[in-house]
């Protein structure tokens, strides 16, 4: 854990939970099959704090990210929005039309 | 269902004879892609003209393809779709539906992310995850191995159901017919008529000196032609002569089901990206992919090329001859590339351009 550094409630007590022994307490429970569960890191930035591992382009990653609910955070995941890639199966071709989406699954910026 | 042929004649004379069971003499056998693709079509590729010679609807995928799983006779294309709640059997030459398997039941979902098929092709092996939707909560129910039989139609239900573990990953048939694997967070092996847990091993926590736990991400279920499962491991390394915080190592498990036998090889330090690998027939190579092409000697266990790629893959299959590779499993195409020189041969685009989203293509013989 030492060259991870927390951003997050969740991550700030698995870094506590690390150094008591309490690991499991705080791991994300599988709720749901694929989405998860890891701390990796996302699109951002690779596992080396660089670019050059990371799926290029983006969309590349981006539904098979969001169909097994991966990366939940990042992606609206297919189960919780199971509607966001409807009418759009190309991601390359169709990335303009997939908009941002709120709490209640409803597209923040609907359009009119 | 609607069924396009899109080279009718080619399809029909290959497939002339197959299963018939009459004294006709042999036809020479060749490989066929297959993959899937949003919305819910299904394809047959051949990759000696690098057409697409089949595309099939999947009946209620509902924008969603996930694993595939050939049968062992390569007539039947098991898909998951719905979201990975329903798996689909559809018939590689007419693109009729055979088999459907809606996992979920009234007030019960149950998605799946891993299944194969048993060596004869008669049962499907299936990986289930089951939440209970109360009124206004839901519960999580411990995950179980259901078994179907492929003759069950399209309103399958499970013959048998065994208690599972949690982050089961992959299910592997084992070759001799009578078990399985499940793999993550270790390397369990069941019987496959009773569920009975058989042998565990270590993959988490797999017990090499100087290497910390393993990070997997395990993507592909395949393991044609050689029937010897490779997966990408990563890990820290640590010890005297090495950074205080250790270095990277990339590994590489493989499990043969045939034999059972699984070994663990270090491969590259400091390592890149591998989403998935697959083993040559002759069994001296491997090849993984990500945002690169990679040769593996499984001799010297090293990376011994590696060439960048159009875009980043998830999938790479190995012909069966172990002449091409062929990557796959996003966007919407399939590049095919020499296995000696990796040099891209060909890209076989997919009609109408639907996302292949972590789809695993396979390769199959007819």
């Amino acid at each position: 854990m030492s060259g991870l550094k927390s951003i997050n409630q969740k991550a700030e007590l698995l870094l506590e939970a690390a150094e008591s022994g309490h690991v499991e307490e705080v791991s994300a429970m599988e709720t749901v099959a694929g989405c998860a569960t890891t701390f990796d890191p996302g699109w951002e930035v690779d596992p080396f704090g660089g670019l050059a591992s990371l799926c290029h382009p983006m969309e590349a990653d981006l539904y098979g990210c969001s169909d097994p609910c991966w990366w939940p955070a990042q992606v609206p995941d297919a189960i919780t929005y199971p509607s966001w890639t409807e009418n759009k199966p190309s991601a390359q071709h169709d990335w303009r039309e997939l908009d941002p989406v709120g709490p209640s699954g409803d597209a923040v910026f609907p359009k009119k | 269902m609607s069924v396009k042929l899109l080279l009718p004649a080619v399809l029909a004379g290959l497939l002339a004879g197959c299963g018939t069971g009459t004294a006709a003499p042999q036809r020479a056998t060749h490989d066929f892609i297959i993959t899937a693709a949003k919305p819910g079509h299904l394809f047959v590729l051949d990759p000696r003209t690098a057409k697409v010679v089949s595309d099939f609807t999947i009946p209620d995928a509902h924008n969603y393809a996930g694993t595939i799983v050939p049968s062992p006779d390569g007539n039947v294309a098991y898909v998951l779709v719905d979201r990975a709640t329903s798996i689909a059997g559809i018939d590689l030459r007419t693109g009729k539906e055979v088999f459907r398997a809606n996992l979920s039941t009234p007030g019960e979902r149950v998605q799946s992310m891993a299944f194969d098929v048993t060596p004869d092709g008669k049962e499907l092996i299936v990986y289930e995850l089951p939440t209970r939707f109360g009124i206004d909560a839901y519960k999580v129910e411990p995950p179980q191995f259901a078994i179907f039989s492929t003759a069950g139609g399209l309103y399958a239900l499970p013959q048998r159901k065994f208690p599972a573990p949690r982050r089961v990953q992959a299910v592997l048939a084992s070759k001799d017919g009578r078990s399985f694997y499940a793999v993550w967070p270790e390397v369990d092996h069941f019987d496959l008529k009773t569920g009975r847990l058989l042998d565990q091993r270590g993959l988490l926590d797999w017990g090499r000196p100087n290497h910390s736990t393993t990070d997997v991400s395990i993507n592909s279920p395949a393991s044609e032609p050689t029937g010897i499962y490779a997966l990408p491991l990563y890990s820290t390394l640590t010890g005297p002569g090495l950074p205080a915080d250790g270095v990277r190592a990339t590994s590489l498990m493989t499990l043969d089901l045939h034999t059972g036998k699984l070994e663990y090889h270090d491969i590259s330090r400091t390592a890149p990206n591998i989403f998935s690998t697959s083993i040559s027939p002759d069994r001296h190579w491997a090849f993984g992919v990500f945002g690169a092409l990679f040769k593996i000697d499984l001799e010297h266990w090293s990376i011994v090329g590696q060439v960048p790629v159009a875009h980043s893959y998830y999938m790479v299959n190995v012909s069966s001859d172990g002449r091409e590779l062929y990557l796959g499993g996003n966007m919407c195409d399939i590049a095919i590339y020499d296995a000696r020189s990796l040099r891209e041969k060909a890209d076989i685009k997919l009609p109408g351009c639907g996302d292949q989203a972590l789809v695993s293509s396979r390769v199959i013989q007819r």
